[in-house]
């Protein structure tokens, strides 16, 4: 009879955890072939990725008795709670509105990070014990205790630098004082042999530079913001978004002749114009880091200073179109997007030159 | 025995207030920051923060 082969992931060939060079021993393939199809499969929405995690933690390596995760009968209740838990989670933090409705975004972030942190700890903890107490030095412990390890660190800088950019984005000055609160905290821990502090504090402050060389400001909200005033009264001087995306639509008002001025305000994200035909288009922007695509001309890289200043016949509507973008894109356009800004695609400012339409 | 301190979190400490004071200035407009001046202030300090850590290294007998 012939002997039953049972795949486990080996400790000799292995790259990462073994999955590939297992896989090849146990169906008689060069494991580079399988290598590169999980890397192909990885660009497919992470398929490869997902499969190669399954793959590991379902599966013992060789010599050992068990895989990292095993699955009894029990435990698919406890799986699908959790599961249940998480989406529950999800949909509530989407359908809260707090401050304004994508802060809920922010707060997932927030949490998912730290959970992250707290879990990969508890997870170095426990692997670097097992790998402590192991006696065949299992090399699948050791890959789990680096993974762990890296994990916690970067969820530790993800957190940090997305609580400097937040609170730079809300608060300049106080942001600054934080960042000179950390260097400080970093010194005297420097004397008390606490050395954990310096990658976080660095994301803190890098973070926080960032968002101020970019002068983003978060106020304004958070989300997909649409606007198309009916009237001129309904026009706002100015219009703002913290982060995300906005539009104001002034295709259904009547201009008249002689000045209108507007101001665009937005943190992060894409803002839109979109232009009638028979009004000339003034735009003056600044974007700390991204583009501006208004009309027929274009700019883009850091510190963008974007000035266009037709002068239109006597007695023409013309829009002054102030703009100023931390980071992202600032687009002024004679219909909706649809696709990549071209200069002169969307629109060629021909009302500056008297020929309307 | 008393410990040395750890000189990266030292440097990176004094690296962090002295970009702090700056970024106070630009917050209070004192001066205005662009990227042009942040990014090559941000890299010096990295840079300035992976030589100590690399010295610290050093003196500790790591490679």
């Amino acid at each position: 009879m012939p002997e039953e082969r049972h795949f486990v992931r080996t400790r000799k060939g292995r790259l990462v955890a073994g999955v590939c060079s297992g896989l090849g021993a146990q169906l008689r393939v060069d494991p580079l072939l399988l290598r590169i199809a999980f890397v192909g499969l990885a660009f497919l929405g992470g398929a490869g990725f997902w499969l190669y995690l399954a793959i590991f933690l379902l599966t013992p390596e060789e010599g050992a008795t068990r895989a990292p995760i095993r699955l009894r009968r029990s435990a698919w209740p406890r799986v699908a709670g959790f599961l249940a838990f998480a989406a529950a989670i999800g949909i509530a933090l989407s359908s809260v509105h707090w401050v304004t409705n994508a802060a809920p975004g922010l707060i997932a972030a927030f949490a998912l990070f730290a959970l992250v942190a707290v879990a990969a700890r508890y997870a170095r903890r426990r692997l670097r014990a097992a790998v402590a107490r192991s006696e065949s030095r299992s090399a699948d412990l050791r890959l789990a205790s680096n993974i762990a390890s890296v994990a916690a660190v970067a969820a530790d800088i993800s957190l940090f630098a997305l609580a400097g950019a937040w609170l730079a984005g809300i608060d300049g000055r106080a942001a600054a004082w934080a960042v000179v609160a950390a260097g400080a905290v970093l010194i005297v821990a420097a004397f008390a042999g606490a050395r954990a502090l310096v990658a976080p504090a660095l994301a803190f402050a890098v973070a926080v530079a960032l968002f101020a060389a970019a002068s983003v400001d978060l106020h304004g909200g958070f989300g997909e913001r649409v606007y198309r005033p009916q009237s001129l009264g309904a026009l706002r001087g100015s219009y703002r978004l913290g982060a995300g995306r906005l539009e104001v639509d002034l295709r259904d008002l009547s201009f008249p002749t002689g000045e209108t001025r507007m101001h665009i305000r937005l943190g992060v994200g894409e803002a839109v114009v979109v232009v009638p035909d028979e009004v000339c288009v003034a735009t003056r922007a600044s974007v700390g880091g991204g583009y501006v695509g208004a009309l027929d001309h274009d700019s883009r890289g850091l510190d963008v200073s974007f000035s266009q200043h037709p002068t239109p016949p006597h007695g023409s509507r013309l829009l002054l179109l102030e703009g100023n973008v931390g980071l992202g894109a600032l687009f002024v356009v004679d219909r909706p997007l649809a696709g990549n800004f071209q200069p002169g695609l969307y629109g060629t400012n021909s009302a500056c030159r008297g020929v309307a339409g | 025995m008393r410990r040395a301190p750890h000189l990266t979190s030292i440097v990176a400490g004094a690296m962090l207030v002295a970009l702090g004071i700056v970024l106070v200035l630009n917050a209070g407009g004192g001066i205005h920051l662009g990227f042009a001046y942040t990014a090559p202030a941000v890299v010096a300090a990295l840079g300035a923060i992976l030589l100590a850590s690399g010295l610290d290294a050093r003196g500790r007998g790591r490679p």
